[in-house]
């Protein structure tokens, strides 16, 4: 009797072990998909989380630096402004078309760029008659040399400008680029684009993808945090970074302020 | 010994299927761990951002007056509550670079954290 049942399953055994199985394997396939699915949108909502951060720090970033002369166009989902870039020295008398800037004190993002940065040359020193001087750069030597102990330097070609005879060495130079951030649209998808307005290039993506429509969403406002749309009395930006997951699945966003660095003392 | 050698035992299966269902729930317990993470992440940004903006805020605040830091909104502050979270901040009562810090406690499910961001302000 042992010998026959230990030999083998009968069909009906191996029937209810298949049922079983297929049961099981289906349960189980169903669960591997939606993990898989959960999975891979998590990856999204985390990318779209770390790209928020980075936007709203570089967004921040780029407008405390600035001061309300610097707003040059505002609307909801764009801004126009006066980028900082960099700020030196001169280290000797200018010619007309010559600045050199000492490399040592300078700091900025990069160097000054021909064809694309305006050196803004300070003419008259006191604080409440401050006059800066716009002169476009129209060449750059990064190679210079400055006299004297501070030896390295960068050398800017500007139109002819005869108000810079005589300015002694040590008056300071901003060098700025002017910038438009804004949200585009560019393959049925919203990006925070930047673009260099003086170099009049296209916008370029820098954040994204943004949700469509409020991705982006610049409030101004004063010094009372009451909203304003005067650029002379603007203070802070908030910034609102919206995205979306699997077509609105998952939202996201997230709120920065900065306020304005650049402001004269009242 | 024929009979015992023709299957599986019982024993066996039921290891077999702990050892399976243990697998599965770590594969499940990973979604579910990712989902919290997330949501921690979410919750600290925003504390992040919060504090942040309180410094912005009370540098606002700072350089709306002349002379600078007079404004009776440039002090110490709070506890306000907003979104969820307390924010509290502490202003050096006096000086030419003033102290300031912020703040932000916030309640998770493995009890109160806090975000902190402190600076000088010049006056």
């Amino acid at each position: 009797m042992s010998q026959g049942r230990g030999r083998g399953y009968t069909l009906v055994e191996i029937l209810i072990a298949l049922v079983i199985l297929l049961v099981v394997a289906g349960a189980m396939h169903r669960l591997l998909l939606s993990t898989q699915r959960l999975t891979r949108l998590q990856a999204r909502q985390s990318e779209l989380q770390s790209a928020l951060r980075a936007g709203a720090l570089v967004v921040a970033n780029e407008l405390r630096e600035l001061g309300p002369h610097d707003l040059l166009r505002l609307a909801p989902a764009a801004v126009t402004y006066r980028a900082m870039r960099g700020v030196g020295f001169l280290c000797q008398t200018p010619t007309p078309t010559t600045l050199r800037v000492a490399r040592q004190g300078f700091t900025g993002h990069r160097d000054p760029q021909a064809g694309r940065d305006t050196a803004y040359v300070l003419l008259a020193a006191a604080e409440s008659t401050a006059v800066w001087q716009p002169l476009a750069v129209t060449g750059v030597s990064a190679g210079s040399s400055c006299p004297g102990a501070v030896r390295s330097g960068i050398g800017v070609t500007v139109p002819s400008t005869p108000a810079l005879l005589g300015l002694e060495p040590g008056t300071p130079v901003r060098f700025t680029e002017v910038m438009e951030l804004r949200l585009y649209q560019s393959d049925g998808e919203s990006w925070l684009g930047a673009r260099s307005v003086s170099a009049g290039e296209p916008v370029q993506p820098v954040i994204g993808p943004l949700a469509a429509g409020n991705g982006l969403a610049l409030e101004y406002f004063s010094g009372a945090a009451i909203p304003t749309s005067d650029p002379s009395s603007i203070r802070g930006i908030r910034v609102t970074l919206r995205g979306q997951v699997d077509g609105g699945e998952r939202e996201e966003s997230l709120t920065t302020v900065a306020v304005l660095r650049n402001v004269a003392r009242p | 010994m024929r009979h015992t050698r023709s299957g599986l035992t019982l024993l066996e299966i039921l290891v077999a299927i702990v050892v399976l269902g243990v697998g599965i729930a770590a594969l499940v317990g990973t979604s579910g761990m990712t989902s919290r993470m997330l949501g921690a992440a979410k919750v600290e940004t925003r504390a992040a951002q919060a504090a942040s903006s309180r410094m912005e805020a009370l540098r606002l605040a700072a350089q709306s007056t002349s002379p600078r830091c007079s404004s009776p909104a440039f002090a110490s502050g709070g506890p306000v509550l907003a979104g969820g979270m307390t924010e509290s901040w502490v202003v050096a009562p006096s000086g030419k670079v003033r102290r300031v810090r912020v703040i932000v406690t916030y309640l998770t499910v493995k009890g109160t954290r806090t975000a902190e961001l402190e600076t000088s302000m010049s006056c």
